[in-house]
């Protein structure tokens, strides 16, 4: 090992160069147009409208004007027996001609035809949550709450925190269900560091909502449709729609908003 | 030189090691031609053999009579026996060794075979040809170098592993001293985890592989390093620019050696010096060998060997929408035992430690505060025990026979929030103990001049799902002429293991998952059709394969997954799919000479179905490539400076690209309208085709009576901008509307880079 003492190094010769490049492309593939279904419909409320527009093809601005169906026949049918046709109004959206009030445990069935292309889905008005507790859990640093699991219904939360102006959580956490009966701990996403102090105990609420379930499969699968920032991140996955027909897209979704509950 | 040998009965057997005579390495592909008591070259020779990768030979059936053997192996100088059977004693050991020439080696090249001309899709690579490709390290990069081959697919510039004739890299067997590696390259197979330093003999068999070889759906790399030199202590210390590494070797005593080496890979630290902005993962790995071999007798040696590597690639400061802290690391300890017993067969007995963890923690969109929003930690523990006897009991007949006994645990951890607690919770996870068990049985038989056949099966047992299989093998080669061989070959396989792997993260993300009820084992039928030809005294061999592969009960994640490891299996978030891959593959191989390389191209499809992906509807995974050309090319100037240069030219990595745009409402929570992407299938798109020429520059030179080797690679010559990811992302117009463009990222640029390495 005496020969360990003719060693010695050599340095690099050359620098080493910058590496990753980008560049903006116009993309040119085969567009391929679907038609796409929007209504949230929430209990206790009038229902809202349906939206039926079209997807565009990528490289251009996405405007309603070109995206907006303007040519759909379609109608409700409520609780099975009563039939509500759907009008046009504008920007896409379909609205029933009297108002019409939307009562927990309602099923609100969309039949719907555009040209040669028939849409279906169905949703039940899920009940307003019922919160048995409501805790800050200083582990995970979310808001949760106890809630009385009921059947076809899945649940989400959000936390808000009233400050003047009040903020709230910009999403769902997770969507939780269980066994109809049982007790389904829902969670929010962890608050902000900045409101985690006591000092906001007494301004720190959970909002439960609660869905017809199909919500539950969209929600964990939605991501895949977002716009991608990151190079090590590909979209593509499939997300679960409650809407069907040919080329078609969509949720029409039951929901029922929780009273928000203050938390310690 | 005579020596008299003992014989009792009518027929002897005689076997024995062939040796380097200055390092005592063992000598691979030596020919051994017998003849009676007198050589004439007019004649054939008696009999003959070639020495296996232990170096081991045996010639059985051989009669109480005096014989002439002669050793010849290139760049050795032919030695010649005189022998005599005579007495008692119906095999004994005959071992040899053979001095070095001084002239540089002629032939260096890759050769389609060696001496088991029966093997079909087998290559075997030439350590000396390694030295002289390009390299971004300077150091011997063997799986980039395997990449050029036909048939071997090229990855993303981040992915490891081999992806062999439209399998996953978990799909091929990894063997190093006999060992099983379960992450056998560093990112971007920038560089083995193994001693690249210490290469003695490469073999790839890419397919419808032999029973000896299990475990694995696919393909085989089997790697044998050196044992050290007896000579002399010797070692190299090089510095490169972004890697450095040492490596020495000597004797102990007159029975033993040693050889260990280590390396250290500092990218991130050039990154964050040099291109503070840039997006490339933060990147660094080391690791360590060693390997002790002794001598117990003639016919026993003993080789000892550890191995540690960790790798680290975390996210760097300038990409704000993707956290990531990504680490894996291997540790194998093992024992291997050569010796060959009073018959002359060969055992050879492995004793191995295997442990691999792979932590992965990745925050897609850290928006909701909870950074890491996939928390996985698979950590493998392997116990091995292998046995291995080689039994030439005629001429003509050469028997294999062995048993693998593996006790493994899989302690895989999963969640899709990650804390310190969680991942240091020992109750955490799932927890699966399993026995698994073979037991093969192997033949490499000539029938007459003209016909030879390996053939045989394994016997296969995995206890967590009590699942027990037999997998037939056969390859069979047919010489019409000594310079056209027609070659077939079908064999099935199974893989108790599945490497799992995240779909929508380019990223390495390793889930390796066992069988277990709900999830079975893989298993592929394979089917290969060929020949090879061969010019100018061999000078030239040519060859084309066409192979079919079919792959059932594959695994993937599903689309979208829940991983909280209170409520949800994590089975539960894997779908069971299938697949085929088929191709036809042309090699054209300058063999000997002082420019030497090959030519390669290669015409494949790779497709999966799984009825839980895609919409049940078939795609192919993202490196399926129809078209893959290579030229690799070493030449030596003068003796002590060589030119080596790699061309290829591929179909590009498929992706999955949205072809539509619409915008939807929040649900429940408010906020405007946002657009969102329309995806109608998996990987339907591809990128430009992939093309690079790298060349590389080495010179030895001796300087203050030590020796010394330089490198210059130039890598990327033409600086060609191959796209590493497309996807789309939203800008805004000169009206302030927001369109959707697409978005090509391409990491690795024109990029010289120069090192040195001191010998001593």
């Amino acid at each position: 090992m005496k020969r360990l003492l003719k060693i010695f190094f050599a340095l690099l010769l050359i620098t080493f160069s910058g590496c990753e490049n980008e560049e903006l492309l116009t993309p040119q593939f085969d567009y391929e147009e679907y038609i796409v279904v929007q209504a949230e419909i929430q209990a206790n409320r009038y229902f809202p409208a349906v939206r039926f527009t079209k997807t565009l093809p990528l490289g251009v601005p996405y405007r309603i004007e070109d995206a907006e169906l303007k040519n759909v026949t379609a109608y409700l049918k409520r609780n099975g027996v009563q039939i509500i046709p759907l009008l046009y109004t504008s920007q896409g959206l379909y609205k029933t001609l009297d108002d019409l009030f939307v009562v927990e445990g309602e099923i609100y069935e969309l039949f719907a035809m555009r040209d040669e292309t028939f849409i279906y889905s169905i949703t039940r008005i899920p009940y307003k949550p019922e919160i048995t507790n409501a805790y800050y859990n200083s582990s995970t640093y979310s808001i949760n709450a106890s809630v009385n699991a009921k059947e076809g219904e899945v649940y989400a939360a959000m936390w808000i925190v009233t400050t003047t102006p009040a903020v709230k959580a910009d999403d769902y956490y997770a969507v939780s269900s269980a066994d109809p009966g049982t007790n389904l701990i829902v969670a929010t996403s962890p608050l902000p560091q900045q409101y985690r102090g006591g000092n906001y105990s007494g301004l720190r609420y959970i909002q439960v909502n609660s869905f017809d379930q199909s919500f539950e499969a969209y929600f964990n699968s939605r991501t895949s449709g977002s716009e991608i920032t990151d190079p090590f991140v590909q979209g593509g996955g499939e997300i679960i729609w409650n809407v069907q027909g040919e080329k078609t897209i969509g949720l029409f979704i039951g929901v029922s908003r929780g009273t928000p509950q203050m938390v310690f | 030189m005579t020596i008299n040998l003992l014989a009792q009965s009518d027929k002897y057997t005689l076997a024995g090691f062939v040796k380097d005579a200055v390092t005592g390495e063992a000598l691979v592909g030596t020919n051994i031609l017998v003849y009676y008591d007198s050589i004439n070259f007019n004649k054939p020779a008696l009999t003959g053999t070639a020495t296996n990768k232990f170096g081991y030979y045996a010639i059985p059936s051989l009669d109480f009579k005096k014989y002439i053997l002669i050793f010849r192996h290139l760049g050795y100088k032919t030695t010649i026996r005189e022998i005599s059977l005579t007495e008692v004693g119906r095999s004994e050991t005959f071992s040899i060794e053979l001095f070095p020439e001084d002239i540089r080696l002629q032939e260096i090249i890759v050769e389609g075979e060696k001496q088991e001309k029966i093997l079909t899709s087998t290559i075997d690579i030439s350590p000396e040809l390694l030295a002289n490709l390009p390299t971004l390290t300077g150091e011997v990069d063997l799986f980039k170098s395997l990449e050029m081959l036909p048939g071997v697919g090229k990855g993303s510039e981040i992915s490891s592993g081999l992806y062999i004739r439209g399998g996953s890299p978990d799909q091929t067997l990894t063997l190093v001293d006999g060992t099983i590696l379960y992450n056998p390259a560093h990112l971007g197979n920038i560089a083995s985890t193994f001693n690249s330093t210490a290469l003695s003999d490469i073999r790839l068999i890419k397919g419808a592989f032999p029973a000896e070889y299990g475990a694995r759906l696919s393909s085989v790399l089997d790697v044998k390093l050196r044992s050290g030199s007896k000579e002399r202590e010797k070692g190299t210390v090089g510095l490169g620019t972004i890697n450095s590494f040492a490596a020495f070797e000597g004797p102990l005593d007159s029975n033993s050696t040693y050889l260990v080496s280590g390396r250290y890979m500092y990218y991130d630290i050039i990154q964050k010096n040099f291109d503070a902005e840039s997006t490339t993962p933060r990147y660094n790995f080391y690791d360590v060998n060693a390997k002790v071999n002794l001598s117990v007798s003639e016919k026993s040696v003993v080789a000892i060997s550890a191995l540690y590597s960790k790798d680290h690639a975390y996210s760097p400061s300038s990409v704000e929408d993707t956290d990531y802290d990504i680490e894996w690391r291997n540790v194998n300890l093992s024992l291997n035992w050569l010796q060959v017993n009073t018959k002359s067969i060969l055992l050879n007995s492995i004793v191995s430690y295997i442990n691999y963890n792979f932590i992965s923690k990745i925050g897609i969109n850290p928006a909701s505060l909870n950074s890491y929003t996939y928390f996985s930690n698979p950590n493998l523990t392997d116990l091995y025990f292998r046995q291995n006897a080689e039994i030439r009991w005629h001429q003509d007949h050469l028997f294999k026979t062995g048993i693998d006994l593996a006790m493994h645990n899989y302690d895989v951890l999963y969640s899709d929030v990650y804390t310190e607690a969680l991942e240091k919770d020992p109750y955490a996870g799932t927890d699966i103990t399993a026995v698994e068990a073979a037991w093969y049985l192997q033949a490499e038989s000539q029938f007459g001049s003209r016909l030879s056949a390996n053939y045989g099966g394994r016997f296969y047992y995995f206890g967590s799902t009590r699942y027990f299989n037999f997998e037939p093998r056969i390859s069979v080669a047919y010489n019409f002429t000594s310079n056209i061989i027609m070659k077939g070959a079908f064999a099935i396989a199974h893989q108790f293991l599945h490497l799992i792997e995240r779909n929508d993260i380019t990223l390495p993300t390793d889930l390796w998952y066992p069988s277990t009820k709900n999830i079975k084992p893989s298993y592929s039928t394979q089917y290969v059709l060929g020949f090879d030809t061969y010019w100018f005294d061999q000078s030239y061999a040519f060859s084309v394969e066409g192979f079919y592969k079919d792959m059932q009960s594959l695994y993937e994640f599903k689309s979208s997954i829940e991983l909280d490891p209170l409520d949800d299996s994590i089975e539960d978030q894997f779908t069971e799919g299938k697949g085929e891959a088929y191709g036809v593959e042309f090699f054209l191989n300058k063999r000997k000479g002082n420019l030497s390389g090959w030519i390669g191209y290669t015409l494949s499809w790779s497709k999966r179905q799984f009825d839980e992906l895609n919409g049940g509807k078939v795609f192919y995974p993202r490196y399926d490539q129809r078209h893959d050309f290579s030229i690799v090319l070493a030449y030596k100037i003068i003796d002590d400076l060589n030119i080596g240069a790699t061309w290829v030219y591929a179909t590009g990595q498929r992706y999955t690209l949205p072809p539509g745009q619409y915008i939807f409402d929040p649900v429940g929570t408010g906020g405007d309208p946002q657009i969102q992407f329309n995806y109608k299938g998996i990987n339907t798109e591809m990128f430009p085709a992939y093309t690079k020429l790298d060349v590389n520059l080495n010179y030895s030179f001796k300087w203050l009576n030590t020796n010394f080797e330089t490198y210059l690679t130039l890598y990327n010559v033409y600086n060609r901008q191959n796209a590493f990811a497309q996807y789309v992302v939203l800008i805004e117009n000169e009206e302030g509307e927001q369109v959707p463009v697409l978005k090509r990222i391409s990491l690795f640029p024109f990029i010289p880079s120069a090192g040195i390495a001191v010998k001593f």
